[in-house]
């Protein structure tokens, strides 16, 4: 873009301005921020944190954490605005930090933000500060105590035999590992109908996303660091993932820790796309489904087509559509571990969208454990695509 | 009765900002006693706070100014609770509390507010709308909405078209107002020259006085029966109650748009080519003049605009129409001398109209700035847009004057105007503001206009009311003492009572 055009309006203003004037404005334009930053060194986006607050919430309306409690100070610009007064110091920690990790890390801000910010992003530094308060919420310390106990997020539920070298590795993320052996029992075995080489981790770790997100830094990267290394010995050559939380983490956020896995990184619709000839599909699906995006799947990872692109070659199904879906879907709720932070919050929200998607179709269909996870809790009938997808084959294989 | 010492009960607090250590060293309690407390506890499932966090977040609307304090640590005020009601049982239940213990009461929607109309200068309890969000009745054969008038606007809006329907109320708030704000303000939206404004689409109302009584009007298209006593709260900005619920039109979602948009050597030009298309009876749903330095700043990506004044039209509805509206204009504006430019620059407006970023960008850097809406009739409309631009210009520190046109009538416009710019050595930032905003508003009178078109009073236009009302005002302040005897509803602002002079 011509920087020059953008700001000839500006130029324009000042040639109607006295000398005094001009060199007044010029000093603030080049100094003024400074004024405005906290004196001690933080963790914290402060820039951005400032710029959040001083909007008119422009994404409120789409927040789902400020839709499901009506309370200004959970809006996304007030949170900023407490965000930025706990970093100057003018309000402490225990007073802040359970409405600063109120946030799903469901993105739909960032789709209406003129500087393109995520909400998520910007608390990962305020969180940090948070940790280093130690000052936080008891959920949040009892999920980092479970995920340092256990290595997990929640209980091994199951077990899934199978290689431990291999091209391909399956990770199943806790989610699945603690409430849905069924999608591992898929996956695992479309690959292998596929004639894949695959391979499943010995002794499978959380691949860390809680921890990042919570501001853990430090326990977050000693675990990714063992990942890399379990990851390294199977010898694979691409990792497909169950939850687009492990897939978003592993190919974005390691690497900013300078952990690269060095190997291609696929979420579990990707490889369903890539292999879709290798499955064939029968089973006539009697009832009507809906699809839901993940939040993560869709606008961290940009994944919209592949779903539906699998889904739309099962001649035998019909596929509706949510008006809220694509890069406009909503959150299921548990997204930022609000599941496990603030339950209450994450119930209604999962409610919320529960209601929605039961005005199209009878079934649920999604590509995220947690958010299966989220609306079957609530009652209703949910498939991972895999699950759907192994389904049918099943009805193949008996023929 | 109990008095209750609110935090700024005595007088307007508002030119003596708290800084927030003078706030939270004094260790500020909540002034409205534990059993009124428990009270609306009970009555709102506990839909109480007293916590500092959230009395902190709702200390503020979207009033310019309030942001520079933000990073200069200070609080506009600070109120003692917020309740969050949930329907208009609850809300008429609150207000017979706090009528009989005179807490001051601060209707509160989304907060987008620009003139601080709901910053609690004095206190009191901020009753939270949000909660009252749910669409009562869609009337397809009547095109009638009601809604609970918490909803936020896009919410709202996204509702209507998930069913094929518009209200055509599109602000630029959209996104972060709600109904019951766009009545209190008396709100106008982006396409209100083919839809109206608030008052053309509100039908009907459900208020709560604040006695606590509950009054309703029909749901019918019009009536003769007296004055329509409801429409009292339109723009009255929580002075007379809280309106619960409301009943609006709607439309069948437009089959076709056009846009077209065209350059003018002259802002005369433009804006006697859209005064010749008003006189025509065209109404296309958006018309915007933009004057030569804010044609520069929005759209320097067009060819040769610098030095010229841009015109956007969109029109909308039945294909036949739209088409009729396009060559009706085309040919009025050519006749001005106006180049057509195309749908190029109506397109990136429709892509930028809700990309709010200056507040974001210039209030770090010391910039003070805001907008003021004014509207004149045609017979003056050229000479009060020079003097407009002159007043803010002659204040020292002034930087950026300028001004757009978005809402037309066949008798007159509403002038948008924006002044940014730093406070001379010395000067308060407040003070160079209120400098701006007075120039503004005397100029405005001296020269037929109205002081405001769409954003309403608040704080900032309430030493100026009684100016712009001259005998009329007396009327509204008996009108207020009639339903409000105890000065409850919204206290210190509109300059009714506790006039921030």
């Amino acid at each position: 873009m011509n920087i020059s055009k953008k700001y000839a309006w500006i130029m324009d203003s000042l040639s109607h301005t006295p000398f005094s004037v001009k060199a007044r404005a010029m000093k603030h334009f080049l100094t003024g921020k400074k004024e405005y930053l906290p004196k001690k060194n933080t963790n914290a986006d402060i820039e951005s944190i400032v710029k959040c607050s001083l909007c008119p919430n422009m994404c409120r309306f789409d927040c789902p954490v400020s839709e499901a409690e009506k309370n200004e100070t959970l809006s996304p610009s007030a949170r900023a605005r407490i965000a930025y007064l706990f970093e100057m110091g003018f309000l402490e920690g225990e007073v802040v930090a359970d409405t600063l990790y109120s946030c799903c890390n469901c993105d739909a801000c960032r789709q209406w933000c003129p500087f393109e910010f995520s909400f998520g992003d910007i608390l990962q530094g305020v969180h940090r500060d948070l940790v280093e308060e130690n000052n936080l919420p008891k959920q949040v310390f009892d999920l980092r105590d479970t995920i340092e106990k256990k290595h997990v997020s929640d209980d091994k539920s199951f077990n899934i035999v199978g290689k431990h070298k291999g091209d391909l590795l399956y990770f199943m993320g806790c989610t699945v590992m603690s409430k849905h052996e069924s999608i591992a029992v898929a996956m695992t075995k479309i690959m292998e109908k596929a004639g894949e080489k695959w391979a499943i981790l010995e002794d499978e770790w959380c691949c860390g996303a809680p921890l990042y997100n919570l501001g853990f830094i430090d326990d977050f990267v000693e675990i990714a660091e063992i990942n890399l290394h379990k990851i390294r010995e199977t010898g694979c050559k691409e990792l497909i993932c169950s939850c687009p939380t492990c897939a978003y983490i592993f190919k974005e956020i390691y690497p900013k820790f300078k952990l690269n896995i060095n190997v291609k990184i696929l979420h579990a619709t990707e490889y369903l796309a890539r292999s879709e000839k290798s499955y064939k599909i029968s089973k006539e699906f009697e009832k009507n489904y809906v699809y839901h995006d993940p939040c993560t799947l869709v606008r961290k990872l940009g994944i919209v087509e592949q779903p539906r692109y699998v889904l739309n070659n099962i001649k035998e199904l019909t596929l509706k559509e949510s008006y809220f879906h694509g890069k406009d879907t909503q959150c299921c709720g548990r997204g930022g571990s609000m599941g496990r932070t603030h339950p209450g919050i994450s119930e209604k929200i999962t409610k919320k969208r529960l209601e929605e998607l039961s005005k199209y179709a009878d079934s649920i269909i999604t590509a995220c454990p947690t958010c299966k996870s989220a609306f079957s809790d609530l009652g209703g009938e949910v498939y991972d695509i895999s699950e759907l997808i192994y389904a049918g084959c099943k009805t193949d294989e008996r023929q | 009765m109990v008095s209750i010492p609110c935090f700024f009960i005595d007088k307007c607090c508002f030119e003596k900002t708290m800084t927030y250590e003078t706030v939270f060293n004094q260790k500020r309690e909540c002034a409205v006693p534990k059993k009124i407390i428990q009270k609306l506890n009970e009555i709102t499932s506990n839909n109480v706070s007293t916590k500092e966090v959230d009395r902190v977040s709702y200390s503020k609307d979207y009033m310019p100014i309030t942001l520079r304090w933000i990073l200069d640590g200070k609080l506009p005020a600070l109120p003692d609770c917020i309740v969050w009601p949930e329907n208009t049982t609850q809300v008429s239940e609150i207000l017979k509390i706090a009528n009989n213990e005179k807490i001051p009461v601060i209707p509160y929607g989304d907060g987008s507010g620009v003139l601080g109309g709901s910053i609690p200068v004095q206190g009191g309890m901020i009753l939270d709308l949000k909660k009252m969000d749910k669409v009562i009745e869609i009337d397809d054969s009547s095109l009638l909405a009601t809604v609970q008038t918490g909803i936020n606007g896009m919410n709202f809006e996204r509702y209507l078209n998930q069913h094929s329907y518009t209200m055509g109320h599109i602000p630029q708030s959209l996104y972060c107002s709600s109904l019951g704000g766009w009545i209190a303000c008396k709100a106008a939206g982006q396409f209100s020259t083919k839809y109206g404004k608030i008052e053309d689409i509100l039908v009907a109302l459900e208020a709560v006085l604040p006695d606590g009584s509950v009054i309703r009007s029909k749901k019918v298209p019009r009536s003769s029966t007296g004055p329509s006593v409801e429409r009292l709260f339109l723009g009255s900005e929580g002075q007379f109650g809280i309106v619960t619920e409301a009943t609006f039109k709607i439309w069948p979602y437009p089959e076709k748009q056009i846009l077209e948009s065209y350059v003018f050597s002259e802002l005369s030009d433009a804006l006697e080519s859209v005064r010749n298309i008003m006189r025509k009876n065209v109404y296309p749903a958006v018309i915007r003049v933009y004057d030569k330095n804010e044609t520069l700043r929005h759209f320097y990506d067009t060819p040769n605009v610098k030095d010229k004044v841009m015109l956007i039209l969109l029109m909308e509805g039945d294909e036949k129409l739209v088409e009729l509206e396009d060559n009706i204009s085309s040919y009025i504006c050519k006749s001005k001398g106006a180049k057509s430019c195309g749908e190029k620059p109506v397109k990136h407006w429709l892509e930028t109209r809700f990309n709010v970023r200056e507040s974001s960008d210039f209030t770090p850097k010391g910039f003070v700035f805001d907008t003021v809406e004014v509207s004149v009739s045609w017979k003056y409309a050229l000479e009060f847009y020079n003097k407009m631009i002159e007043s803010m210009r002659e204040i020292k520190g002034v930087v950026v004057a300028s001004a757009h046109s978005s809402h037309f009538y066949p008798q007159g416009v509403c002038f948008y105007f924006t002044f940014g710019g730093v406070p001379p050595k010395n000067v308060e930032p407040f003070n160079f503001y209120q400098s701006v905003w007075d120039n503004m508003m005397k100029t405005c009178i001296d020269q037929h206009g109205s002081i405001s078109h769409h954003h309403g009073i608040g704080l900032i236009r309430s030493k100026w009311l009684s100016k712009e009302m001259g005998d009329r005002f007396n009327l509204l302040k008996k009108i207020k003492h009639a339903i409000d005897p105890n000065n409850i509803m919204n206290p210190g602002k509109m300059g009714i009572n506790n006039e921030y002079q």
